[in-house]
């Protein structure tokens, strides 16, 4: 069986997702696209991911999915470009891996979900929900061991610094930049917000814990109360999007939900963060640390931002890729599509606006032309 | 040495004698309760003398013999221990969830007019645990704490309390640790209508802190499951039952036990009674921690029954 061949259509967060894609023997990279309209720095990293793989870089995205013979579109651009690249993609008849967020704008998130399910592509929105804690947990749930589950709680907070802390600015100081800033952060891996557009935490990261939910709920979003609050970094406060939030979430058939949320800095944990779910059913509960399994590595020397506990038997990656390669084959849903991606959008933005106004907010349907 | 007397002989008495010979300044001196049997067996178990029927007769018979009242809050009548306080006995009123704001704002006037100290206990405040994310909190570790997430999972074994006012400790605990008021209340539950308690509770304080309890009464037969973590601007704390697990193989998959200790939490609340009354100081533990707890408890159903988020400051306890 041919790999499926796969353009790799702006390359400037983390690599991880088109890397995740060609960890799998039916996915090839062949092609790194973007147009040519593009600043420096944007071509400076494609270009750098296109030799890193030996591919050629186009500075023509419809130039390259004509000339590549290319079926799987891989999107990881500013988070303002999601969309669009992935629109593109789509009505080229491509099936489609995006990064997140799905966009900053609902509007944008019903235009892709109107040229997926129009052209009839698959798409999958990258995230965590193969890692084994979760793939344990859904199975155990699954199995009936605790009965319905009816509540759900995530905490999800990832220890990572964003520049200086909150506080630090000097009265003479300008705000800080956003964008220049998630430019710079690049370094250290920590520009999940890259764009043009401030994102707080729940764009951000949000989509991760919030596909827990969903994923081991099999439930919608209904109603959200939220705070939000810029706590830990100068970055957020400077452009007033939060860094901590806690939102509760009322979902269909009486189930419930809450998330705890934040960037906590690197002295705030040992490892890449706390994350750990808490699922109640009707016949017990389950704490499950989304970590394990986990082997502690201590020695002396050890820099003090390397993770003491590192993760083990990852196979997040492949599984997800395994899942969309299945979606294909068999002309089935992948685990997380861009319907059920612009439904996590719809809840973040209505935890924003219920954190702005103190009172629950419902979260917005698709609209019915969609 | 400031000689006490123990209200109630059934009253965690296992727990204070567990503690008793460790409080430093003070000792038992005396048990009261109905039943004179359980009374003596109580006061052998703390070291105690004495006994009586109860507090009434322990003022008219032996008014000299002690100094302090140690008691749940409902042990007794108030008028009982409004006459201990009038007689100028100092009161530890241990509540662990909520009392009569009311009752308890007055019986601290009647206590301070003769120079009597009242002393709200919260058991729950000396836990271990809790000292030690408190005393990281006041040191500065933490930077501003700005999130604390409770867990608390149970067997249902008293469904007369509201799922809220079971979860007024906890409460309790978040505005300690906090050592803020909050002024937004969003509440919902879980679950089937059979179910005794699954409630949420979402607290937002000036400033922007916030908090998240859960409560579940759902747990079948067994150990209960607690957590509690903060998360401050510059550091984090979490004090959780997973981490803290044993392992116990018997076939199949192993049990998970926790590790007990000691009832030290018995102990700090009593030290640190004892010790404001030889210091002559405030404790933290005032009858205003117990009316905010009540306003909050009061705007939690009412958030669950308006579906909205409730300023707990509107409210009448």
């Amino acid at each position: 069986m041919n790999p499926f061949r796969c353009a790799a259509l702006s390359v400037v967060k983390h690599a991880y997702v088109p890397r995740g894609v060609a960890s799998h023997p039916r996915f090839e990279l062949v092609v790194v696209a973007d147009d040519p309209d593009q600043l420096d720095w944007v071509h400076e990293r494609n270009q750098k991911f296109a030799d890193e793989y030996d591919i050629p870089y186009v500075r023509n995205v419809a130039q390259a999915l004509a000339e590549y013979d290319v079926q799987v579109a891989v999107v990881s651009p500013e988070a303002e470009r999601h969309c669009d690249l992935s629109v593109r993609a789509a009505d080229a008849g491509l099936h489609v891996v995006l990064d997140k967020p799905l966009s900053t704008r609902l509007s944008e998130c019903d235009r892709l979900v109107e040229a997926v399910e129009r052209n009839g592509v698959k798409s999958l929105m990258w995230n965590r929900n193969f890692l084994p804690g979760l793939v344990h947990a859904r199975e155990l749930i699954a199995s009936g061991e605790i009965g319905d589950p009816h509540a759900i709680h995530v905490d999800f907070y990832f220890a990572k610094d964003c520049g200086p802390p909150i506080g630090s600015r000097g009265p003479d100081d300008a705000p800080i930049n956003w964008l220049e800033h998630q430019i710079a952060a690049h370094v250290d891996g920590s520009d999940g917000g890259v764009g043009h557009e401030p994102m707080g935490e729940l764009k951000i990261e949000g989509i991760y814990p919030l596909a827990y939910i969903r994923m081991l709920m099999q439930a919608d979003v209904e109603r959200v109360f939220a705070r939000t609050t810029a706590h830990f970094h100068q970055v957020h406060a400077d452009n007033n999007v939060e860094d901590l939030a806690s939102v509760s979430l009322e979902m269909t058939g009486g189930r419930l939900a809450t998330l705890c949320i934040g960037r906590i800095g690197v002295a705030s944990h040992p490892d890449i963060g706390e994350i750990k779910l808490h699922v109640l059913g009707s016949k017990g509960g389950l704490v499950i640390s989304e970590s394990r399994p986990e082997v502690s590595i201590y020695y002396r020397g050890q820099p003090p931002t390397e993770f003491r506990n590192r993760r083990i038997a990852i196979d997040n990656d492949w599984l997800l890729m395994e899942n969309f390669a299945h979606a294909i084959d068999t002309d089935t849903e992948t685990i997380l599509n861009v319907r059920a991606g612009r439904e996590i959008a719809a809840t973040v933005e209505a935890a924003l606006e219920s954190g702005r106004i103190g009172q629950p907010v419902s979260v917005s349907a698709i609209p019915d032309c969609v | 040495m400031i000689r006490l007397a123990l209200i109630g002989a059934d009253w965690n008495s296992r727990e204070f004698a567990a503690v008793a010979r460790r409080i430093r300044g003070a000792n038992f001196r005396a048990v009261c309760d109905p039943n004179r049997e359980q009374a003596a067996s109580a006061a052998t178990a703390i070291g105690a003398e004495l006994t009586a029927s109860g507090l009434t007769e322990l003022l008219d018979s032996l008014r000299d013999e002690f100094d302090a009242v140690v008691a749940p809050w409902d042990a007794v009548g108030i008028e009982d221990f409004a006459a201990a306080a009038r007689a100028g006995k100092h009161i530890l009123l241990e509540v662990a969830g909520t009392a009569d704001s009311v009752a308890t704002d007055e019986l601290a006037a009647t206590a301070g007019d003769s120079g009597a100290r009242l002393v709200i206990g919260r058991p729950h405040r000396f836990l271990p645990s809790m000292q030690t994310l408190r005393n990281s909190i006041v040191a500065g570790q933490l930077g501003r704490p700005g999130l604390v997430r409770v867990h608390r999972w149970r067997h249902a074994e008293d469904a007369s309390s509201t799922p809220a006012a079971v979860l007024a400790p906890d409460i309790d605990l978040v505005c300690w640790l906090l050592d803020a008021i909050p002024d937004v209340v969003f509440a919902a539950r879980s679950g089937n209508a059979e179910s005794s308690g699954n409630l949420l509770v979402h607290l937002g304080f000036p400033g922007g802190g916030m908090a998240m309890l859960d409560l579940s009464d759902d747990l079948p037969e067994g150990d209960n499951y607690f957590s509690l973590s903060v998360i401050g601007s510059s550091g984090s704390a979490i004090a959780d039952d997973h981490h803290n697990q044993q392992l116990i193989f018997g076939g199949g998959h192993p049990a998970a036990a926790r590790t007990d200790h000691a009832p030290l939490h018995r102990l700090g609340m009593l030290q640190d009674f004892v010790d404001s009354i030889v210091d002559q100081r405030d404790t933290s533990n005032s009858v205003e921690s117990l009316r905010n707890c009540e306003r909050i408890v009061v705007a939690i159903q009412n958030s669950r029954e308006s579906g909205q988020a409730i300023d707990p400051g509107g409210v009448s306890s």
